[in-house]
């Protein structure tokens, strides 16, 4: 019987000889000029290798969609109010989770502005970002490596956004005066989230372990930083 | 609630990507190249890879002889499933001739290297991906686009494909 180890050695030699034939007429010197369209692909994969946690949460939010449309989950109503406070934003209540839905008709003139909180809670430092669909999420982490999600859509295209709301809390707050969702974790071992929209019509959502009063404060704090 | 915050990924991350990208980008075109004579092509197989490599940045290790095998590796599978796809028949590097080139290679003195040069691609694959690289079948089901069921098949039809060829070769077990 031929051993693992007898092929791992094999393996190894095999694999190393191959490449060395495949070497034999690729010269380093004279590389291919790779297209700007593929220069720009790479760039945005690089984004994606250097915040792999970024990357994965964004999975997250996708495949919790998905896990929700398969197993049927319940629907129970259209939040009516939440419809007129948040302009074209729409608010679907399931039983264990929410969907901010944005719908734009094509004579909406969306904002282009970057945002970001002038107030972060000690320690958190802004370490990658990226746009998902319509939606710009910031990554931010302390020196705990303890991590905090900043996330604005002004709603160019049609944009989804999904709040798990098992052992949460719902209250209603205000930011800056707008209307505010914010839920508050039972547990301590997950993060509490708000969500509010400006008077701009651009959505926000901000997710972290912080007290309701810190999360408000660092609510109220984004500005237009573009 | 929605994230749970406590991962973090490492500053070595970010440059181990870009460094594996700019050592082998060249190659990894190259290979693609030669087998598919289209540069539009190519670069999409390229960018898969090297999506492939980002996906595993944890597990790669950054630049060496190792990572260049996986990255060829990778080439060639994607390659020959391009050609599936469009319904061609694979056009593979190791001919009649390349094979002799090979088995003249210093390497070639060991029975077992060159048994594994004849295997069926997807098999040599494996058998790389598994026993050199050190990927378990689920993540080279993953890494390969097929089924887990698929690559343990695979595996075992490789491993019994070898001894056969290994005994006919002369080699004893």
């Amino acid at each position: 019987m031929i051993t693992d180890e007898m092929l791992c050695i094999a393996a190894a030699e095999s694999s190393a000889a191959y490449i060395r034939y495949l070497e034999q007429d690729f010269d380093p010197e004279h590389q291919h000029e790779f297209s700007q369209r593929f220069e720009k692909k790479i760039k945005r994969l690089c984004r994606r290798a250097n915040h792999p946690f970024l990357y994965r949460s964004l999975q997250r939010v996708a495949s919790f969609f998905l896990a929700a449309l398969i197993g049927g989950a319940v629907w129970l109503s259209v939040d009516i109010e939440a419809r007129a406070a948040f302009f074209e934003w729409v608010k679907e209540l399931y039983e264990n989770y929410i969907v901010y839905k944005f719908e734009t008709d094509s004579s909406y003139n969306a904002s282009v502005e970057e945002y970001r909180p002038t107030w972060l809670p000690e320690g958190y430092k802004e370490t990658g970002n990226d746009v998902f669909r319509d939606t710009v999420t910031v990554l931010y982490i302390n020196n705990k490596g303890q991590g905090m999600i900043f996330s604005y859509s002004n709603g160019q295209k049609k944009s989804d956004w999904f709040i798990d709301q098992s052992s949460t809390v719902t209250k209603y707050s205000q930011v800056n005066q707008m209307p505010a969702d914010l839920y508050i974790n039972e547990g301590s071992g997950t993060a509490n989230s708000i969500v509010w929209l400006s008077a701009d019509n651009t959505a926000f959502y901000i997710s972290a372990f912080l007290n309701e009063s810190d999360l408000i404060k660092m609510a109220e704090s984004v500005k237009c930083s573009s | 609630m929605l994230i749970y915050l406590q991962v973090i990924e490492t500053t070595e991350d970010k440059s181990k990507f870009e460094e594996i990208y700019r050592e082998y980008r060249g190659l990894a075109y190259h290979v693609a190249y030669k087998r598919l004579k289209h540069v539009q092509d190519s670069e999409d197989v390229v960018q898969h890879v090297f999506m492939k490599v980002a996906e595993n940045i944890k597990k790669i290790e950054p630049v060496s002889p190792k990572t260049k095998q996986f990255i060829v590796t990778m080439v060639e599978n994607r390659v020959t499933d391009l050609f599936r796809v469009r319904g061609n028949q694979p056009v593979t590097f190791l001919t009649q001739e390349a094979l002799s080139r090979l088995s003249t290679q210093p390497e070639g003195e060991n029975l077992l290297v060159e048994c594994i040069f004849k295997l069926p691609e997807q098999q040599r694959q494996v058998i790389w991906l598994k026993y050199h690289h050190g990927y378990s079948l689920r993540e080279i089901s993953a890494m390969l686009r097929i089924s887990l069921t698929w690559a343990q098949k695979i595996d075992q039809r490789a491993k019994k494909k070898l001894e056969q060829l290994y005994l006919e070769g002369g080699g004893s077990l």
